[in-house]
């Protein structure tokens, strides 16, 4: 993993998890690398590892067996919500920039249509 | 042990003072980062942490068997062999020995050979060993990448971040920051004979700077 030495790497690693749960690739009660295996794979203090697991734990999205690990949420529903609520987020920012930028929603959707047709 | 105290290190070299009062308080499980450019005296405050120079003023929390060095070049004599190195290891601290043997067993060192016979990156390796195989409060490293290839590279830092869950403090003075950016969980910047404050460094990146910059605005 490539990391933004300027930011946070807990925040890197939380942001990825939860892409990793949004997209299915860790389904629900799908059972989460150990602490140890992903801070090797990543290459970073495993106390980072802590944090971000405390940090999903927080929002619910994992939970902790206290004798097998720590797993996915198997509330489907909740899973489906807190990614609408997370791509919300992304596209208000993303909106923001653009109008910033002068731009209108039409200009807007055109080009994203045009970058999706392009596969960029 | 809950934390690491140094305090007031004071080194001269006949009229030359290269420490002139460094101070340092780790909590157990922090991973510092002692950065510095060459000849600001980094290997020479390690020395003193690791029981190496016994000439200085100034107290530190942990001493003798509890603290593990490598040191860029190892003191044991060159014509002595690499099993007699882990004996003395065994025979001077709580070692794991076993750890070495399976650790050593995936270098090309053979447990005959003469410490002289080894290259300059095999003995790295077996220092490094010898040292990350012993159980002790702090674990000291100088510059513990240099002359290594990228296969033992990755190997160190792996074999520290398997490490770094225990309630130890490591210790590791470098100029390869990129390498340890993201293990280090605190930095300080050794520059005039003192160590600057002990930084943590999510906190730093949560301010939007890099430990690189926090290390070269550091130097001015």
């Amino acid at each position: 993993m490539n990391f933004k030495s300027n930011e946070t790497i807990y925040s890197q690693i939380t942001e990825y998890i939860k892409k990793q749960i949004f997209s299915g690739s860790y389904g629900c009660g799908t059972r989460l690398p150990a602490i140890r295996d992903l801070a090797v794979k990543c290459r970073v203090n495993p106390n980072t590892i802590v944090r971000v697991y405390a940090e999903l734990s927080e929002e619910k999205l994992i939970y902790t067996d206290s004798t097998n690990g720590k797993f996915v949420t198997a509330d489907a529903e909740f899973i489906a919500q807190k990614k609408r609520a997370f791509l919300e987020e992304k596209a208000a920012a993303f909106a923001g920039e653009m109008r910033e930028a002068g731009l209108d929603g039409e200009e807007v959707t055109k080009m994203l249509q045009e970058v999706f047709r392009k596969g960029q | 042990m809950k934390e690491y105290k140094i305090s007031g290190i004071e080194k001269r070299y006949g009229k030359k003072e290269v420490l002139c009062g460094a101070d340092l308080c780790a909590e157990a499980g922090s991973f510092v980062g002692i950065l510095g450019l060459n000849g600001t005296g980094k290997t020479t405050l390690l020395n003193i942490l690791g029981n190496v120079d016994r000439n200085f003023t100034g107290e530190i929390s942990v001493r003798g068997k509890d603290v593990a060095y490598m040191r860029t070049r190892m003191a044991f004599p060159e014509w002595r062999k690499v099993k007699e190195l882990l004996d003395f290891y065994g025979r001077f601290y709580k070692f794991d020995r076993k750890k070495a043997e399976r650790m050593l067993e995936n270098t090309s060192i053979r447990k005959n050979a003469r410490l002289r016979a080894l290259s300059a990156g095999m003995q790295r390796q077996i220092n490094f060993i010898c040292n990350f195989c012993v159980d002790s409060q702090v674990l000291l490293l100088d510059e513990p990448l240099t002359n290594l290839d990228l296969v033992f590279r990755g190997v160190i830092v792996d074999s520290l971040i398997e490490r770094a869950m225990e309630e130890r403090v490591i210790v590791v003075a470098t100029h390869e920051i990129k390498e340890f950016e993201n293990l280090f969980t605190h930095v300080t910047v050794l520059k005039d004979g003192l160590l600057g404050p002990l930084t943590d460094v999510e906190e730093l990146r949560g301010r939007g700077m890099s430990v690189e910059e926090f290390y070269g605005g550091s130097l001015q």
